[in-house]
């Protein structure tokens, strides 16, 4: 038999002996003396042992799992063949009316009719990746009155404050508040979705009842279900009532699992407190769209281009030191159509989410054109740029999108009229791609702006319904790299001293 | 029967749990001994601190006892075990989080030294480290280096091929060797 440690030998063998022995003397108390615990499971074991004794009442039979021995009345009476197979064929039954009858579907009317009955949410969550704590967020709701959400993730924290006329988003320790229209959260805690779980869309996963998990919590019987999805995972507790009081969320990716534990309480007085914005004294509340229009103004773009009532503008454009190329750009509605749509729907801010944020990681192109639907394709001399709106919610990332058509909504050549920027080549073509489901012929603006607001409300719960992505090859045929931004506030300086510092980072091939 | 891996004379899992079955409640205190440090590390990683941990092992064997006439191949007794302390694990997080005002989170380096095994800021770190690996390397690391267990009993609770259990060793010390440089 091989050795290990022999089978090993290629790394370095010092750090390997010396990590053993570190290991080693890590490991050293738990290798101490277990007697008093022992002793204390085995007079349990012995106590249950004796338990199923009497139960089964077979002084030779076995112990472990004496239900398995034990022949009930019941087993007797079916014994003949036409009894047990009736029996057989009548669990069988109740099996399938169990896993089918109330099925996923209506366990997921339940739960979200359960929702509408109630005041007042309140909802921790924490995410672990192994052991190691990932995120925590909390979470109050009071219907018609307010939403207020708290994130920490790493050594960063997220507030989110919603009432009835505003939502405003704020980072610990930067400058700047966003304060846009409120959403539906505030009305409709169904519409209830985090960055990390959305458990609306979670319940359309196949489900299963499961009467082991069943649990007592805060003295109510809840019982379990278990929701699966290809590498996403749930199990719920439900009380009496329906009510989600208990959550485990599993999501695998590769060989490591992110798990989110969840508790929910409800009908709970919340201070309204809660809900009013406090934000730092010096910190500078902005409107997203009035910034925007301010700091990106479009007469001052390099490109603009206009599809299905939006604008996409690039504002620069440029060769960093390392050939890769750099750009600034930003999405947002036509005048006309904010004009038409302004009625406080959140879909008004795609732009914001384009030009005022930093960048905020990067993933593979196959991923990311997997995971989103494509904008827009640019091609400026040897630069490819994908414009894309980026599904963010992690469990669906590589799912590829369904919809089961394109709409081609501009001609290519169309932005050469439109390019204001001289000394770039003029061999420029443009396109947009929108997925939408339903009917291509005959489908209108509106519709159209409908479905892409539902589907961004599928993924993000403020304000970060869309995000740009970049798709930027190195000039040197170097890794491809994307870039997403969330709306995090920052100045055009700081967002561009952001991302050169952050392209300096990344390590050369 | 005997442990044929370790060419030992102790009886093999398979062997222990068929008595147990028969009604040998004391054979279980042998397989509680073979597998009370392996099922203490893992809990220890969750609960992060000894006394909790000390309930939470009890609970595994409880478990594993109760349901052992559940347990279709009594030789894979081990990575049955290890699998129903996972779950263990996991329902403590849960009942913890119901419970917001004692659970202040899973905080490996947070911890008073006292409790931690391993007092100095070496062994806080290699313990930090080795909770941020994925679970069958973590496990790995504990059976193969700590609990000092043959390859082949180790790649059995884990349920791996050999190689594949070399792979995953092999990861798991890439790995820690990242997380710690060459400090280790």
């Amino acid at each position: 038999m091989q050795s290990p440690r022999r089978h090993a030998g290629w790394l370095d063998k010092r750090m390997i002996r010396s990590l053993e022995d570190n290991l080693r003397r890590y490991h050293a108390p738990f290798r101490r003396d277990y007697a008093d615990e022992r002793r204390r499971l085995m007079e349990a074991i012995a106590a249950e042992a004796d338990a199923a004794r009497r139960r089964t009442r077979r002084a030779t039979g076995s112990i472990a799992g004496s239900a398995a021995d034990h022949v009930s009345p019941w087993r007797r009476w079916i014994r003949p063949a036409p009894l047990a197979a009736a029996a057989v064929l009548a669990v069988a039954a109740a099996v399938w009316f169990t896993l089918f009858q109330s099925s996923e579907e209506s366990l997921r009317d339940r739960v979200l009719a359960s929702l509408e009955r109630i005041r007042t949410m309140n909802v921790d969550m924490r995410t672990y990746q192994g052991n190691t704590p990932l995120r925590h967020t909390q979470v109050w709701f009071e219907r018609d009155v307010g939403f207020s959400e708290h994130t920490t993730l790493g050594d960063t924290s997220y507030i989110t404050v919603a009432n009835n006329e505003y939502t405003w988003r704020h980072t610990a320790g930067r400058p700047m508040v966003a304060r846009m229209k409120n959403y539906k959260h505030v009305t409709d805690p169904a519409e209830f979705r985090l960055d990390n779980f959305d458990l609306a869309s979670a319940l359309q996963n196949p489900a299963r009842r499961d009467p082991k998990g069943d649990e007592v919590i805060d003295d109510t019987r809840c019982r379990m279900y278990r929701l699966r999805n290809g590498d996403e995972t749930l199990r719920l507790w439900l009380d009496q009532d329906d009510l989600v009081r208990s959550f485990e969320h599993e999501l695998r990716r590769g060989r490591t699992a992110e798990v989110t534990y969840g508790s929910i309480n409800y009908d709970l007085p919340i201070e309204t407190t809660q809900f009013e914005p406090s934000f730092p004294a010096d910190a500078v509340v902005v409107a997203p769209e009035d910034y925007l229009k301010s700091t990106f103004p479009l007469s001052r773009a390099i490109y603009e281009h206009e599809a299905a009532g939006m604008v996409f503008a690039v504002h620069d454009l440029k060769r960093l030191d390392d050939r890769t190329g750099y750009m600034v750009t930003s999405v947002r509605l036509t005048d006309d159509d904010e004009k038409a749509l302004d009625d406080g729907d959140p879909w008004r801010f795609f732009g914001d989410v384009i030009a005022l944020a930093p960048n905020r990681g990067s993933m593979t192109h196959k991923s990311a054109v997997a995971a989103s639907s494509l904008l827009a394709r640019m091609k400026i001399g040897d630069l490819i740029v994908h414009w894309h709106l980026l599904n963010l919610k992690p469990s669906k990332t590589l799912e590829p999108d369904p919809s089961p058509f394109l709409i081609r909504v501009a001609a290519a050549n169309e932005l050469k009229k439109h390019v204001h920027h001289t000394g770039r080549s003029s061999d420029i073509t443009f396109s947009a791609m929108l997925p939408v489901p339903g009917d291509e012929a005959g489908i209108t603006l509106e519709r159209f702006l409908t479905d892409l607001h539902a589907q961004g409300q599928q993924w993000q719960p403020i304000a970060q319904y869309f995000a740009l992505v970049e798709v930027v090859p190195l000039a040197d045929g170097g890794r491809t790299v994307i870039r997403w931004r969330d709306p995090n506030l920052f100045s055009v300086g700081e967002f561009i001293q952001h991302t050169i510092a952050r392209i300096q980072r990344r390590p050369s091939k | 029967m005997t442990d044929s891996a370790s060419g030992s004379a102790l009886p093999d899992d398979r062997h222990l749990v068929e008595k147990v079955r028969a009604g040998d409640v004391a054979a279980f205190g042998q397989l509680y001994d073979r597998y009370v440090r392996l099922i203490h590390t893992i809990c220890y990683s969750t609960t992060g601190n000894t006394e909790e941990t000390g309930d939470l092992v009890h609970e595994v064997f409880l478990r594993s006892f109760r349901n052992l006439a559940q347990l279709r191949e009594p030789d894979r007794f081990g990575s049955w075990l290890v699998a129903i302390a996972k779950r263990a694990s996991r329902d403590w997080i849960r009942r913890k989080m119901r419970d917001r005002h004692e659970f202040i989170g899973i905080d490996p380096g947070g911890e008073s030294e006292d409790d931690a095994p391993g007092g100095d800021e070496q062994m806080q770190r290699l313990r930090h480290a080795i909770s941020t690996l994925p679970d069958n390397e973590r496990i790995a690391l504990h059976l193969f280096y700590l609990d000092e267990q043959s390859a082949e009993k180790a790649r059995k609770v884990l349920g791996l091929s050999r190689s594949g259990f070399y792979r995953v060793l092999e990861r798991a010390r890439d790995r820690l060797r990242d997380i710690l440089g060459s400090e280790f």
